[in-house]
């Protein structure tokens, strides 16, 4: 249990506190996805990745989350005005994001750095040779090699 | 030639895609009739965009864990301190299943097509060419590697894989030196090693691993030994110490060694 919260602690943590943007309720939440996990593991499959598992239970915690504010909502009704709306579950768009920029940080130097300068920046790879320094064969190659490697990481969660 | 459809889209060729650049017409035609192919650039273009917008990341604070603990150590105790199961730590899963899935985790990962076309390759393999039962139930040689050293250190070594009367496949990985810290781990790779599958972890000077059924040697035919540290990251160092190209000896069939 506590290689698994290790391993993906930071993914499911993350995942809450982008939908839920409230650490408290994140911090709460997380902690119920691995409870939950550890309470329900005759149910996993040792097959299926465990990060797609514990992503799907995030975002079954989450939306049991918005469902308890929604009730919280209608209880304290003089807020309710007050609040954004909120559409209540994790975006697949959201899951993405998290996922391939937790792998991404896993990559570990020059590659991560590489490709937050051709995905984020949008530099041209020859404009990166040319600030690294590096010649651009050696940046293709960590551009395509990093993209497979977090290719793979949304493969596993997709389970 | 005429083969030119037939040719898989390489990690050069995703990247280009993704990063913006039009496929040639190659690439196009080829898209067309491989759906694995189709979802490899699918996925690579969904990173593409994940890439794009940053999300920020948050590290559980500690009393997350806390709180875990003391839920689950609560079960079957009064209160307070948890019961240690085993060497303290509490374990996920029963251990023979808790060592499978890194395996098929990275089979997984690495878009192992597991099923109808990998078993085929598997079959056909295996099947013998005249007589069925005829055979007496013995492991068959599938193939072997050289692995040349690829750091100074000169670790050095060979595999064998070979198909058992069951079907399974194992990997017999032989190294002339043992890991002075941390550990060495065996993957199947492609040759590009943009493609890994796990095996297992080194843990003699001839180790005998599992191989995923299914798994299609013609896409992972590189045996590679890489150094690892105990961090915990279950993906490959980078640090290969040892790696060489399966030669196939599948269809030899009856001649033993």
């Amino acid at each position: 249990m506590r290689e698994a919260y290790d391993q993906h602690g930071r993914l499911v943590f993350s995942l809450c506190m982008a939908a839920l943007s409230n650490r408290q309720d994140a911090e709460d939440a997380t902690q119920q996805v691995f409870t939950r996990a550890w309470r329900s593991r005759e149910a996993y499959d040792p097959t299926r990745p465990l990060g797609g598992w514990l992503t799907g239970i995030t975002r079954r915690v989450i939306a049991d989350t918005f469902a308890a504010r929604d009730r919280q909502r209608q209880l304290v009704d003089a807020t309710a005005g007050q609040r954004q709306r909120e559409d209540g579950q994790l975006s697949e768009q959201v899951i993405d994001r998290v996922v391939v920029h937790d792998a991404l940080e896993r990559l570990g130097p020059p590659q991560d750095e590489i490709l937050k300068m051709a995905f984020v920046q949008d530099l041209t790879q020859g404009q990166i040779a040319e600030r690294l320094g590096m010649p651009l064969g050696t940046v293709k190659s960590h551009v395509h090699r990093g993209l497979a490697r977090l290719r793979t990481a949304l493969e596993v969660n997709d389970g | 030639m005429a083969e030119t459809a037939e040719r898989h889209l390489t990690e050069e060729d995703l990247a280009s895609i993704a990063t913006g650049q039009a496929p040639g017409a190659e690439a196009v035609a080829h898209l067309r009739t491989c759906a694995d192919c189709r979802q490899d650039l699918a996925l690579t273009e969904r990173v593409a965009s994940a890439l794009a917008e940053p999300i920020t990341l948050h590290e559980p604070p500690a009393g997350v864990w806390a709180g875990i603990d003391r839920e689950l150590g609560l079960r079957g105790d009064h209160d307070g301190a948890p019961v240690p199961e085993g060497d303290g730590t509490v374990t996920f899963l029963p251990r023979t299943q808790r060592r499978r899935w890194p395996v098929i985790a990275a089979a997984a990962a690495a878009g192992l097509v597991v099923g109808v076309t990998g078993a085929a390759v598997v079959a056909g393999l295996l099947a013998p060419r005249d007589g069925e039962r005829e055979t007496p139930p013995r492991p068959v040689a599938v193939g072997e590697a050289v692995l040349a050293p690829v750091t100074d250190r000169d670790v050095e070594g060979r595999a064998e894989m070979v198909a058992e009367p069951d079907g399974g496949l194992r990997l017999t990985v032989d190294v002339t030196q043992l890991p002075e810290q941390g550990y060495y781990e065996v993957w199947l790779r492609d040759e590009q090693a943009s493609r890994l599958i796990s095996l297992g972890t080194v843990s003699g000077r001839s180790t005998t691993l599992p191989v995923p059924s299914g798994v299609d040697l013609d896409r992972f035919p590189v045996v590679d030994v890489s150094q690892e540290d105990f961090d915990g990251n279950p993906a490959h160092s980078g640090v290969t110490l040892a790696a060489g190209a399966m030669t196939r000896t599948g269809d030899t069939g009856t001649a033993p060694q």
